[in-house]
């Protein structure tokens, strides 16, 4: 009896879970990026998608999960699972238990990423500072060490290390000097993706050329920059360190997972770990279809010169050629010029093809003309 | 009557003769697919000898010209070791492809084994080059206009252009120069095409 009741409890309390699962986060069932999810983000480069995915991550954000919920099992395991049924650590990418125990050295706690202190004054533990594509666990000792310096590369420093409640070393989680932090190469990709994702969901409309927040409080959205958390020289050179990282530290299975995971409970999902590509057409030089961009610098050098539309397409050839990125006009305008360009190609090819043509019959009447002669 | 019916049957004979000999009086003649040739000149017989002895080379140079400066050249090599080969390099204008290539022209070049008339191989590259010949160009008079004829220069308007070419040419204002003594040294034959390109044949010819 006492047996039968403590399965029928088991079963009880599995299914307290599932209900308060379904009651905070209303349960979607986790979706690919194939789920057509982007179906709304038609712009292929700089600020019009930047705006595009800023309104669709924070339209889809139909339940922002309070700092209680980043410590909660039912999700925790859900988004960090270990191998063995604990907790993946976020920085040294380590097992560790599962068990809350208040931040307790060796044991897990909640990272802001980007720190609360540099966020503006956006976050403490509430919009931002609680969600959870944002917030990471991580051994609070690794935590503590990180404290609040900007991630960067660290020139002059010492590793530190995932050390459990016996203070036992079990894995490094990254390097600390000249108060800069630089997390593992494994972890940088994840942080650059992290970084992205609030900077495009949390900005206000000046910064961001979107449209909407969607249900987020006023408050949760104001003025960020890169370089808040990114120790560079500047907003440029801070770009330039996140899309390095992105590219050396490629999106894994443990990303996607919880990408899928996250939102299953919070409605949004990380752009930038669906859609690698998004980075660089945002903030990079070459657009999402860099084929496409390429192929017309190319079509402007070689044909521009001897075609007779070569005064207009030498300017934009330039432009291009500079590296300059464009603007909502010019592209419009270099689609214009693709299009004449295309029409000018078909028209020359008309006439080669006419040409050709007529010398291959002028051709067969001089060897017809011939004949007689080859048979001598 | 045995004296009577001699007479009839020779009348009657003559009569038949005479009719067979001679045009009937009324009604059209029947036209003749093949019209007894007309007497040719002896100058018109000549140049004709003259396209069949064996030359040691002959080149034919074809220049189709399409405006100012654009033209495409094309060259045929004869030479009759072996049978009759024709080397050939023809130019046609490249069209613009996937790659972007700037306008520009390119040369196709081959080798075509001539025998009997018939092309019996072509190795390299293809250009359409005809299987069967034609009989090649034949000189008689009333092909040409505005004739000038000596021992050693032709120049003329050509009139029945598939008579003299051997093959039919959509072309107007076609004209004929020939250098020649005891062999030719050159023919030049121009033309204005359907297209209104200006088309010239030049034939060099080697002893």
């Amino acid at each position: 009896m006492r047996m039968r009741n403590k399965r029928i409890a088991a079963v009880l309390g599995s299914f307290a879970v599932l209900c308060l699962a379904v009651a905070a986060g209303g349960a979607r069932t986790p979706a690919s990026a194939e789920d057509g999810y982007y179906a709304s983000v038609t712009a292929t480069a700089g600020n019009e998608l930047l705006g595009q995915i800023h309104d669709l991550i924070t339209t889809t954000h139909t339940y922002y999960t309070s700092y209680a919920d980043c410590k909660n099992p039912a999700y925790v395991r859900q988004t960090d699972p270990g191998p063995n049924g604990q907790l993946m650590e976020f920085y040294a990418q380590a097992e560790l238990s599962s068990v809350w125990k208040s931040g307790a050295v060796g044991t897990w706690n909640r990272e802001h990423v980007w720190c609360k202190s540099l966020s503006n004054g956006l976050w403490g533990e509430s919009g931002g500072g609680s969600d959870l594509l944002h917030i990471r666990p991580t051994e609070s000792r690794l935590n503590n060490a990180r404290g609040n310096y900007k991630y960067g590369v660290v020139k002059s420093g010492s590793e530190v290390w995932y050390r459990d409640e016996s203070n036992r070393e079990i894995a490094p989680g990254g390097r600390v000097g000249g108060g800069v932090f630089e997390p593992l190469d494994s972890v940088k990709g994840d942080v650059a993706r992290i970084v992205m994702y609030v900077y495009t969901h949390y900005n206000t409309f000046g910064n961001v050329y979107g449209t909407t927040n969607g249900n987020g409080a006023s408050y949760y959205f104001g003025t960020l920059r890169f370089g808040n958390v990114i120790s560079a020289s500047n907003e440029d050179a801070a770009i330039a360190l996140l899309l390095e990282w992105h590219e050396l530290d490629p999106v894994s299975e443990i990303e996607r997972g919880r990408n899928d995971a996250v939102f299953g409970i919070q409605g949004n999902r990380n752009p930038f770990v669906d859609h690698p590509e998004y980075a660089e057409a945002i903030w990079g030089e070459t657009d999402a279809s860099g084929e496409t961009l390429e192929a017309f610098r190319s079509a402007v050098a070689q044909i521009a010169k001897d075609a007779p539309l070569s005064e207009r397409f030498a300017s934009l050839g330039k432009a291009i050629s500079a590296g300059k990125a464009l603007s909502e006009e010019e592209r419009a305008a270099a689609e214009e010029e693709i299009g004449i360009l295309t029409a000018a190609i078909e028209a020359y090819n008309e006439a080669v093809r006419a040409y050709n043509a007529e010398a291959e019959r002028a051709g067969a009447g001089a060897i017809a003309a011939a004949g007689g002669m080859m048979n001598g | 009557m045995k004296r009577v019916f001699p007479t009839v049957a020779a009348i009657f004979a003559a009569a038949v003769c005479f009719a067979a000999c001679t045009p009937e009086q009324t009604g059209t003649e029947p036209p003749r697919e093949d019209p007894d040739p007309v007497p040719q000149t002896d100058e018109y017989d000549a140049l004709n000898e003259m396209l069949s002895l064996r030359y040691s080379a002959i080149v034919l140079t074809v220049t189709d010209t399409f405006g100012e400066g654009v033209y495409l050249k094309s060259e045929y090599a004869f030479s009759y070791a072996e049978g009759t080969k024709v080397h050939y390099r023809v130019e046609r204008f490249a069209e613009i492809g996937e790659e972007l290539l700037p306008s520009e022209k390119v040369t196709l070049e081959g080798e075509a084994v001539v025998q009997d008339g018939f092309v019996v191989s072509v190795t390299g590259e293809e250009i359409g080059f005809p299987r069967v010949l034609g009989k090649g160009l034949t000189f008689r008079k009333e092909y040409f206009g505005n004739t000038e004829l000596s021992g050693i220069f032709l120049k003329a308007d050509v009139k029945d252009v598939s008579g003299f070419l051997g093959a039919e040419v959509a072309c107007t204002d076609m004209k004929v120069e020939a250098s020649f003594l005891e062999a030719f040294y050159g023919i030049v034959i121009t033309y204005t095409s359907a297209a209104g390109s200006s088309v010239e044949y030049r034939f060099d010819f080697t002893v």
